[in-house]
């Protein structure tokens, strides 16, 4: 989860955030290598003497340097592509979560159970508990069983709002009037915290997200605690 | 063991991040900054110029550690695609083991 002067990205609970951190690492290094290269051309000013007032062009160099960023961008695009249709493929998910954004707090329902919904504030710092985390700790968290494929389905009922996990890699925008869709994988247990991620008016920062993965066998027990109650 | 044998690898923590985790990371700029030593000082001892020493041996540092990442990234993704498909045939063998859908697997094969 995300602790104070956080920098990177978290550590990833999904197959497809691990494929992002992935991504990441090799566009980074790239970058990391064209700032060196351009810091150690700016360097090296300081140490030229030549001077050529009638310099108009040089065809060489301008190939080069319009050739050699070209290539570097096709060894960029090329995973990049292969990791956005990867994002896109088609699943079969086992539970349907659906999500609807309010102000300021998320509501949840898991239709394929015989309708068990429950609203989910963020526990207010005045009555949070010793060990709990400020602004992100929830009443009720969503329960999600781990290594199966879930289907989200995002809305709003009033503005928009945006459900967003990044230990997942997962941010759908919720649109009043609209159904999002997107599927993420869960591969450990564990909790995952996220925050709403579009502003949706004064306690914007004050609607967290809570996953909390369990086995299969747990979901179950729960769901069916749940429908029975 | 073999794995308590095993000494772990030393963290080198950039921004919060252990780079040292990052794979071809660390073989990336090992090979990339000594190449590019090794090939400056091989150009300055037979040119007996700084400057353009030092230019090629930053080019040297700048192609050799890009070159390296890239080749090392691609073996290292698809050898752990195949570490996946291999774990995954494995799941279902152990699953599929004694039932009827493992003879079909298996006449299909033969």
């Amino acid at each position: 989860m995300s602790t104070w002067a956080n920098l990177g990205l978290q550590d990833s609970a999904s197959p497809l955030m691990e494929q992002l951190i992935f991504f990441h690492d090799h566009a980074l290094l790239i970058l990391v290598m064209i700032t060196v290269l351009v810091g150690y051309l700016m360097f090296m000013l300081f140490f030229n003497s030549y001077i050529n007032r009638f310099l108009l062009h040089g065809q060489l160099i301008e190939m080069i340097w319009t050739i050699l960023p070209a290539i570097i961008l096709l060894f960029i695009a090329l995973p990049s592509l292969r990791l956005l249709y990867l994002l896109d493929e088609i699943n079969e998910p086992s539970v349907t979560l659906k999500s609807i954004g309010h102000q300021w707090y998320w509501s949840y329902e898991y239709s394929d159970f015989n309708n068990v919904e429950f609203d989910s504030y963020m526990i207010p710092t005045n009555e949070l508990a010793n060990d709990g985390f400020r602004l992100l700790d929830v009443d009720n968290r969503i329960i999600l069983p781990m290594n199966s494929q879930i289907r989200i389905l995002v809305t709003a009922a009033d503005v928009i709002h945006s459900w967003t996990i990044p230990a997942l890699g997962v941010k759908v925008d919720g649109t009043p009037g609209r159904l999002n869709q997107t599927n993420f994988f869960i591969n450990r247990p564990g909790l995952f915290y996220g925050q709403c991620s579009e502003i949706c008016g004064a306690n914007h920062s004050f609607m967290p997200i809570v996953i909390e993965s369990v086995p299969v066998n747990y979901f179950i027990k729960w769901i069916s605690n749940s429908v029975n109650s | 063991m073999a794995d308590d044998a095993e000494e772990p690898a030393k963290s080198f923590v950039i921004f919060g991040r252990d780079v040292s985790q990052i794979p071809c990371f660390r073989n990336s700029f090992l090979y990339g900054i000594s190449g590019g030593i090794g090939v400056g000082v091989l150009a300055f001892l037979g040119s007996s110029r700084p400057h353009l020493s030092t230019h090629i041996g930053f080019g040297s540092f700048f192609c050799g550690t890009i070159v390296y990442w890239m080749a090392c990234r691609y073996h290292w993704s698809t050898r752990r695609f195949e570490q996946q498909q291999l774990q995954e045939a494995m799941r279902r063998q152990a699953l599929y083991e004694g039932t009827k859908v493992e003879r079909e697997l298996d006449l299909k094969s033969a």
